[in-house]
């Protein structure tokens, strides 16, 4: 029998730990992290999340290229479980795929990667984020020109068209967060009486030849 | 505990293979047909249990139950555990392939030596068998906790912060992980006391193992 009295000391002082500890309040993540990434005109969007729903905030992200490994970015994600950055002039002139991670240190990580076509073509950035409808009312009042009011109009649309399908990224990403269902449970049992049969059998055989040696 | 693919560097990796092999080894060696049923039950407890999600502050932890594993079967947990966690990384995404020898190892080997120094106190049953419930319950989380914050850590200094939070996390699963133990044992010492005495090693080689 077993009986170092130190060892016990040391397991009752690791219970009274235990026992206190549903005190603190202190989070686990164990679940699996997950990440949207996309590019909204010139910036990148990143919006993380847990498995469970939990909003990933205070998530540790990184961008690369995914080609040669070098980091353009790197930040940290909101109290919201958002990131938004401005894409470097470097990553729009390589025109490489975009390596987003997204970890909490404590073993969770989640990667997208970003294809170059959906980088925006490189452009003058003043065309990319011009103040230009504050000069939408006054437009009437002055000839229109065309060639100037087309790009404000896209523009426009296209604000209006990302904040109409904000609620359906977000969606997206709520249905991409489902846990496991029946099917996978039912199976993994299935697998594991399947294993447990397996080894019956196997372990019937060799008892069986060697009580009857042949 | 799931570490995900990809955080871990790969000389941690070799290391958690290179003990997740000889423990998978002793367990299956040491795994007959008396305890076969039973390691197949708690290998879809600990299968199952990482979906029991327990509400905790602004979070939820998940159960292990790997303690309870390591007190009924000893090394026979370790391809338990393996089976489980083989099982959530292919069907649920939780933690993967490549890092399966570090979560192994973070979550058998605790369980394993708890069961291995608590046993004694299990097969006396009544109050020593309770307390052996508690212990290993808490005890296995606990030493997974710290073997996966160790695992971080060595990866990369920056995660010992982390690792710390991860050890810190944990202790309240230690609790409820060590109550649950703890009514586990108390209800088979009341239904099926020989599967407590079972878990004893047979005291002679090629003596009856229950």
């Amino acid at each position: 029998m077993l009986k170092p009295v130190p060892l016990r000391l040391g397991l009752l002082a690791l219970l009274l730990v235990c026992v206190t500890a549903s005190w603190w309040t202190a989070t686990a993540h164990a679940h699996r992290l997950l990440i949207m990434a996309w590019v909204q005109g010139d910036r990148l969007m990143v919006e993380t999340a847990f498995g469970t729903g939990q909003i990933g905030a205070n998530m540790a992200i990184t961008v690369q290229d995914a080609v040669t490994g070098d980091v353009l970015l790197s930040g940290a994600t909101d109290a919201q479980g958002l990131y938004e950055a401005a894409l470097p002039a470097t990553a729009l002139e390589r025109r490489a795929p975009l390596l987003i991670q997204a970890t909490d240190g404590a073993g969770h990580l989640a990667e997208q990667t970003i294809a170059p076509e959906e980088l925006p073509a490189l452009a003058a950035p003043s065309t990319a984020s011009p103040p230009e409808v504050t000069g939408l009312p006054s437009l009437p009042d002055h000839p229109i020109d065309h060639a100037q009011l087309s790009p404000l109009i896209q523009q426009a649309i296209a604000e209006a068209v990302r904040q109409e399908i904000a609620p359906l990224r977000r969606e997206i990403l709520a249905l991409s967060q489902r846990g496991p269902g029946i099917p996978e449970i039912v199976g993994g049992i299935g697998w594991i009486v399947g294993l447990a049969g397996l080894g019956a059998l196997l372990l019937r055989r060799k008892t069986g030849t060697n009580t009857h040696p042949r | 505990m799931h570490i995900t693919e990809g955080v871990l560097s790969a000389p941690v990796l070799a290391l958690g293979a290179a003990v997740t092999i000889p423990g998978l080894w002793l367990g299956l060696r040491r795994l007959d047909e008396d305890r076969l049923i039973l390691a197949a039950a708690l290998a879809a407890v600990f299968f199952i249990a990482s979906l029991i999600h327990v509400p905790l502050g602004p979070s939820s932890v998940h159960l292990l139950l790997n303690g309870l594993a390591g007190l009924l079967l000893g090394w026979v947990a370790f391809p338990v555990i393996f089976v489980g966690l083989l099982l959530q990384a292919l069907l649920f995404q939780f933690g993967g392939l490549l890092v399966l020898g570090v979560n192994t190892t973070s979550v058998a080997l605790p369980a394993v030596l708890c069961g291995l120094i608590l046993r004694p106190w299990l097969a006396r049953g009544g109050k020593p068998a309770l307390c052996a419930g508690l212990l290993a319950g808490a005890g296995a989380v606990l030493g997974t906790a710290l073997l996966a914050g160790t695992a971080l850590a060595m990866t990369d200094q920056g995660f010992l912060t982390a690792a710390k939070l991860v050890v810190l996390a944990h202790l309240p699963v230690a609790a409820i992980e060590g109550a649950i133990t703890l009514f586990v044992v108390g209800f088979l010492g009341q239904t099926r006391p020989d599967l407590l005495t079972c878990a004893l090693p047979p005291v002679t080689e090629g003596g009856p193992s229950c």
